[in-house]
């Protein structure tokens, strides 16, 4: 070794290696920390994705929420009939029986406003009124016979100072004579969407008048309903056709009514445990609320008895929590299927009818006179028999959906029977939207079935043949194909199954459907072919490599299961499968089918199934193998015997692997089904899957909204279910790989 | 002892029946499972590359006679034997979609005869309409015929780029300047917005000073708009000014200005040399060319730029972040349950649904973060109800795919650097290099290829996602490209376009679809090359890594 002369210029080497090492320490120091914090931070973003999907579907499953603004009595104790509150929430009005005027209140200020007197209260008194829900229109009834239509209005002015106010103003439309001299005792309306007014009223005798005002055209009396009502008439609800009327008495009777039809004689009377003591509809028109003298709240709906039936009866198809006493007034809500109850003891509730969901539940220090809702729904107003009145706002995003209505059957309005339904949007304004996922979750189920069905044994055969029986030559060209097949993205798969494999195999279904016995037919007569040739001829395939002799006996049974297809049609499908099918299961044969969807999602699952099972048969230990063979079994023999149980776990987390990436694929059944969400398990029909439920109908969601977040709730399943479905697989693979470890 | 001749047919029969006593029939047919699986595999590849790639090409124009029908032009595209009650039918691709309402017929085949293929039938791909197959008859200029007979043919393609090159003057005027100048308009208003706000909200009085310029500054540049727009117009006039007129096969007259005719050809007349240019100009076309008739016709060029950019942006995104992660789990996390458990979860995550990733990215980086972006620092956009930020956009997409594939990276990078050698790393820390120094200097080259393998399978992965766009930015039109020439160059917060859902769009949102099936065959087999191109790609380095791991011993 030669000896170095000291340095000299340098300083002292402990010094350089002091600096040196203080900077690579702390290089090395923030290093770790950046790493550990980066490392910690996208393990915690991992986590973020279930957590913020979860935290998104929560408030679905949240009650309302309300804060009272105020609480003060209203001004000189009126006898009010109406209330009612702008869409700015800026006037709460009402109508006021003993002065005969439309009054107001000025929620900012709480100072009432000049109110209104409607001319036609002038020498007589108002004894019933009704506000229609969607609009703020108003009909009166008179204690000399007559009913008045009147409208409040509010405008509101932008000015650039003083931001917004509202000018208010009521007005009397008609006055139309109904029974002279004979209070009118209850009253009842609807506008529809030409604005005429279709109306109800009762008299002090008993006597039910129905008809139409429309403001361009002169006023017809209304003409009498007919039948003679038990008991006082308590309630009036008619619908926007002016065609159903129900009649409630304090006979604990609900007369039901289909005037067009029959306007003499009720087409029903429903008997109930206790007086009806308040009814409306609900939006739409369909669905009736009524609230019974015991507090029971239930709503009811046409169902046709026979599949012929035209005019309805109506079934409770809801029931809701029952209030402690009489139910005194049914608020509905202009924008939804949700209403406000209040009960005589002063609880007012707040409810839906679709989910069945009390969603809140409040108490008046007196019994509840009238309930108001503001147009957007985010104000509730409740007068107590004490006069005072409570403006609340109130916070109800979410009332239309309820763990029953995902998962369980609902009867939904117009439906004979509870179901099933998933349509989340629909035409009108007063649409109920359903939200049942089960119908989702069954085609999600259906989908994956049918493509587990085809991929199943067609990747474990291949991967055990892989394994065991192929050349390591012609298997390093194999893999990197099955490769290539997982690679493929799962829209091209799904715009050949739509476009091109769907209307191929709509013609070719029953050859399609022969070639499961024809192919493996064809292969082992093949087999016993080839077998029979001499030793020499045989020797030209080398061993290993029979695959190059099978492939086109795979061709040729797939081309016999087809020119044999037309022969079993007409043999045994009388020439049209599609008119069988239809006689002997009553359904259409669909073209976008689960037969498409099993194939194309097979095809997206083979490969993933493949790679993993051929992965566990591979990992097999060789002298398990040796040690069959060395007994005397076949090469098949030792591979279905031995290989495969032995490795049937790692098969079995392939499964599974398989069916996570089948519940999950967006595109091949977006593109390759009709998309329809119906529940059946038939191969012959299409279905809609959760993920591409989530895809075609969240773009129109709006954000927060029901909707949103019940596509939310979807996507939360589908991360459940697959993150479950792979866990499992990996605790599968990790044990049998110990297990193998130890052989 | 039997006799032989006893023997002798017994056996054949035992050798057959040992065949299936050992199993060979069901180990044949397991092959036929491993053989049916190729041919699916081979057996898409051919249809996608056989459909695919004969799109370009000038196909003979058939003319036929038609018992009970006027005679038709087309290109002979389908055959149908005789299914049931049906009769064995003809389907010809006829084109004149204006004049007819479909651009393909089926006919019995026994209506048919007097199959000839005239040397003068043209077809002319239009920028509207789809194809026009027809005889040339004339050509005019501004009214008056210029030519006619075979003269026509040469002055139409004489003057057709002529023609053609002022429309697009025309159309460069419109998107170009007078979309620069919307921008400008659209900047002016937000400055009004802008001061209104600081005012103290939507309406508030502003100061008049600034009220004044601002409303200059939009009559300034509403009369350049005007201006511009004239311009654009005059241009528009002029170039429909040469027209030809052109009769379909029953005689119907139809005038086609040539600068609507993006190409015109004569099929049955050109040789196989002159068939191969158009089939290489028309594949160039659909690389580099604008869309045409909402997708179905002209190129994909935005779809490719909008794919490519959004897979860079994510690699660029993923590549970093799933380093480091494999790397802390590696090297410095304690081992235990707790990193098992972390691995098991990123495993598993590559097998959560893509449209789950979707719903994330549209309901945290698009509403959450890009929403609060667009409150934060575009409020006057905000206070008009335009999101910048909090919509879809190339941006979010990317970060969404870059989520769904940080697992692939982080596998792979696991992998690589568990495979680097316990020598290599004590050698390195015997010589007194730090944890980090052994990291950066022989941990990481050598895990270089692992993570580039790990990459490209991402960036295969992401290529040919769709389901989670569709939610997070993709449109099918978009107005302009991510990068561009103005300011600031690259908008990541703009919508694009995509190859995935250009399929799912033409070939199910389109209204003439199987029109447009050709079309979206050639854009298939151009995503397919994308994706098999990158995955091959991953495969071949992965496998050089190995065998490198295998020899190399320590």
């Amino acid at each position: 070794m030669p000896v170095l002369p000291p340095p000299t210029t340098t300083p002292p080497r402990s010094l350089v290696a002091k600096a040196v090492s203080r900077r690579v320490r702390l290089v090395d120091r923030t290093a770790n920390l950046v790493i550990r914090a980066s490392g910690v931070g996208i393990i915690a973003i991992v986590a973020l994705i279930f957590v913020f999907i979860a935290a998104e579907t929560l408030p679905l499953f949240r009650g309302a929420r309300q804060q009272v603004v105020f609480e003060q009595p209203l001004p000189d104790n009126p006898a009010v009939l109406a209330l009612g509150v702008d869409e700015y929430e800026s006037n709460v009005w009402w109508l006021d029986a003993t002065t005969g005027s439309i009054r107001f209140l000025d929620t900012a200020t709480r100072q009432p406003r000049s109110g209104m007197p409607l001319p036609a209260l002038a020498g007589t008194r108002a004894t019933a009124a009704y506000r229609t829900p969607t609009r703020d229109q108003l009909l009166v009834g008179t204690a000399d016979g007559r009913v008045i239509f009147a409208e409040t209005r509010f405008a509101a002015v932008y000015d650039g100072k003083s931001g917004r106010t509202v000018k208010v103003s009521a007005r009397q439309i008609a006055v139309v004579g109904v029974a002279p001299g004979v209070a009118v005792t209850a009253v009842h309306a609807r506008q529809n969407a030409n604005g005429d007014w279709l109306y109800a009223a009762a008299t002090a005798d008993g006597r039910v008048f129905c008809g139409r005002f429309s403001e361009d055209t002169p006023a017809d009396p209304p003409q009498p309903v007919g039948g003679a009502f038990a008991g006082r008439i308590n309630g009036l609800a008619v619908d926007f056709e002016g065609n159903r009327l129900f009649v409630a008495t304090d006979a604990r009777k609900l007369y039901q009514y289909y005037l067009a039809d029959n306007r003499a004689t009720p087409f029903r009377v429903y008997d109930f445990p206790a007086n009806i003591t308040a009814l409306d509809y609900a939006i739409g028109d369909s669905a009736l609320i009524v609230g019974l003298a015991n507090g029971a709240v239930e709503s009811w709906s046409g169902v046709r008895e026979q599949p012929t039936d035209t005019l309805r009866p109506v079934h409770r198809i809801h029931t809701f929590a029952s209030l402690p006493a009489a139910v005194t007034w049914i608020q509905p809500s202009g924008r939804d299927r949700g209403f406000a109850v209040g009960a005589a003891d002063g609880t007012v509730q707040l409810d839906f009818t679709t989910s069945e969901r009390t969603l809140l539940t409040t108490r008046l220090a007196s019994g509840v006179r009238a309930l108001a809702y503001s147009p957007k729904l985010t104000a509730l107003l409740a007068l107590g028999t004490d006069g005072a009145l409570r403006f609340s706002a109130v916070q109800n995003p979410h009332p239309d959906v309820s763990f029953q209505m995902l998962f369980t059957p609902v009867h939904y309005e117009g439906y004979d029977a509870p179901a099933y339904v998933w349509q989340s949007t629909g035409g009108s304004d007063d649409f109920e939207a359903k939200f049942s996922l089960v119908p989702l979750i069954v085609g999600t189920l259906k989908g994956s079935f049918y493509g587990l069905l085809f991929a199943l044994p067609v990747a474990v055969l291949a991967a055990l043949y892989t394994s065991q029986f192929i050349a390591p030559r012609l298997r390093s060209w194999l893999k990197p194909t099955v490769e290539i097949m997982a690679a493929l993205p799962s829209v091209v798969i799904g715009f050949l199954a739509g476009l091109w494999l769907a209307p191929l195999l709509e013609t070719m279904m029953p050859g399609t459907l022969l070639c499961v016995l024809t192919v493996p037919l064809v292969i082992a007569a093949g087999m016993v072919g080839w077998m029979m040739l001499p030793r020499a001829a045989r020797h030209l395939v080398p061993h290993g490599c029979e695959l190059v002799l099978i492939i086109p006996l795979v061709v040729l049974g797939i081309w016999l299961g087809q020119a044999l297809g037309p022969g079993a049609e007409s043999a045994f499908f009388h020439g049209d499968y599609k008119q069988w099918v239809f006689e002997k299961f009553g359904q259409q044969v669909e073209q976008r089918n689960a037969i498409v969807i099993g194939i194309a999602m097979g095809f997206a699952v083979i490969p993933l199934i493949f790679t993993i099972s051929e992965d566990a048969f591979s990992n097999v230990p060789k002298a398990f193998q040796s040690a069959s063979f060395a007994l005397g079994a076949s090469r098949w023999q030792t591979a279905w015997r031995i290989i495969l149980p032995t490795a049937s776990p790692g098969v079995f987390s392939a499964v599974m692997i398989g069916f996570g990436r089948a519940v999950g694929e967006t595109m091949i059944v977006l593109m390759a089904t009709g998309n329809t969400p119906i529940l059946s398990f038939s191969p012959f029909n299409g279905m809609r899957t959760l993920a591409a439920n989530i895809a075609v109908e969240i773009p129109e969601a709006p954000v927060a909204g029901t909707l949103y977040r019940v596509l939310f709730l979807a996507a939360l399943l589908l991360f459940a279910l697959t993150f479950a479905c792979n866990t499992v697989a990996e605790v599968v693979r990790q044990r049998l790989r110990q297990k193998y470890q130890a052989v | 002892m039997t006799s032989p001749a006893l023997l002798q047919p017994a056996r054949a029969p035992t050798r057959i029946a040992q065949l299936f006593r050992r199993g060979d029939h069901l180990l044949w047919i397991s092959g036929g499972a491993l053989g049916l699986a190729v041919l699916l595999i081979t057996g898409l590849l051919l249809l996608v590359v056989l459909n695919g790639l004969t799109f370009f090409w000038p196909f003979p124009l058939t003319a036929v006679d038609r018992a009970g029908g006027p005679p038709l032009l087309g290109v002979l595209t389908a055959t149908q034997p005789a299914h049931k009650a049906t009769p064995a039918q003809t389907q010809f691709r006829v084109g004149n979609r204006e004049l007819y309402n479909f651009d393909f017929i089926w006919v019995p085949t026994a209506q048919l005869s007097n199959y000839r293929a005239p040397d003068d039938a043209v077809e002319v791909e239009r920028q509207e309409n789809g194809d026009f197959l027809g005889f040339l008859q004339r050509l005019e200029v501004g009214g008056r015929v210029a030519a006619t007979g075979p003269a026509a043919w040469d002055q139409l393609l004489a003057l057709q780029p002529g023609a053609r090159d002022l429309a697009a003057q025309a159309t460069t005027l419109q998107r170009d300047e007078i979309g620069a100048l919307n921008a400008r308009i659209q900047d002016a208003k937000l400055r009004l917005v802008s001061a209104q706000l600081a005012a103290g909200g939507l309406g508030s009085p502003i100061d008049p000073a600034l009220a004044a310029t601002v409303t200059a500054d939009l009559a300034a540049l509403q009369a350049r708009y005007e201006t511009l727009r004239a311009r654009a117009e005059a241009l528009a006039v002029e170039s429909v000014a040469a027209q030809a007129v052109f009769t379909t096969i029953d005689g119907k007259e139809k005038k086609i200005a040539l600068a609507s005719v993006v190409r015109a050809f004569k099929p049955n007349a050109m040789g196989f040399g002159r068939k191969i240019g158009h089939y290489l100009g028309r594949a160039a076309e659909f690389v580099y060319g604008e869309p045409r008739e909402s997708n179905t016709e002209g190129g994909v060029f935005p779809a490719i730029f909008g794919t490519v950019m959004m897979t860079l942006i994510m690699s660029i995104v993923v590549t970093p972040f799933g380093v480091v992660a494999a790397f802390y789990l590696r090297e410095y996390a304690r081992q235990g349950l707790i990193v098992r458990l972390v691995r098991i979860a990123i495993n598993n995550l590559a097998g959560v649904p893509s449209i789950v990733f979707g719903v994330f990215g549209l309901g945290f980086f698009i509403y959450f973060i890009g929403g609060g972006i667009d409150r934060a620092f575009f409020p006057a956009q905000t206070a008009l109800h335009v999101p910048t930020f909090g919509t879809g956009g190339i941006l979010w997409a990317s970060l969404t795919l870059a989520l769904l594939t940080v697992p692939v990276v982080i596998v792979a990078t696991e992998e690589s650097i568990a495979a680097v050698s316990r020598g290599a790393r004590e050698g390195s820390l015997a010589l007194g290099a730090s944890k980090f120094q052994t990291i950066l200097h022989i941990v990481l080259p050598a895990s270089v290829p692992g993570i580039l393998t790990g990459v490209i399978l991402a960036m295969a992965r992401g290529a040919g996602e769709v389901a989670p766009l569709m939610i997070t930015g993709v449109v099918k039109l978009a107005p302009g490209l991510p990068v561009d020439g103005t300011f600031p160059f690259v908008h990541l917060d703009r919508k694009f376009m995509h190859l995935g859902f250009h399929i799912y769009d033409v070939g199910f949102q389109s209204p003439n679809i199987e029109a447009a099936k050709p079309m979206v065959y050639a854009t298939t087999l151009l995503l397919i090359a994308i994706v098999v191109f990158l995955n091959l790609f991953a495969i071949l380095l992965r496998d050089r890594i190995r065998r490198k791991y295998h020899t190399g011993a320590f």
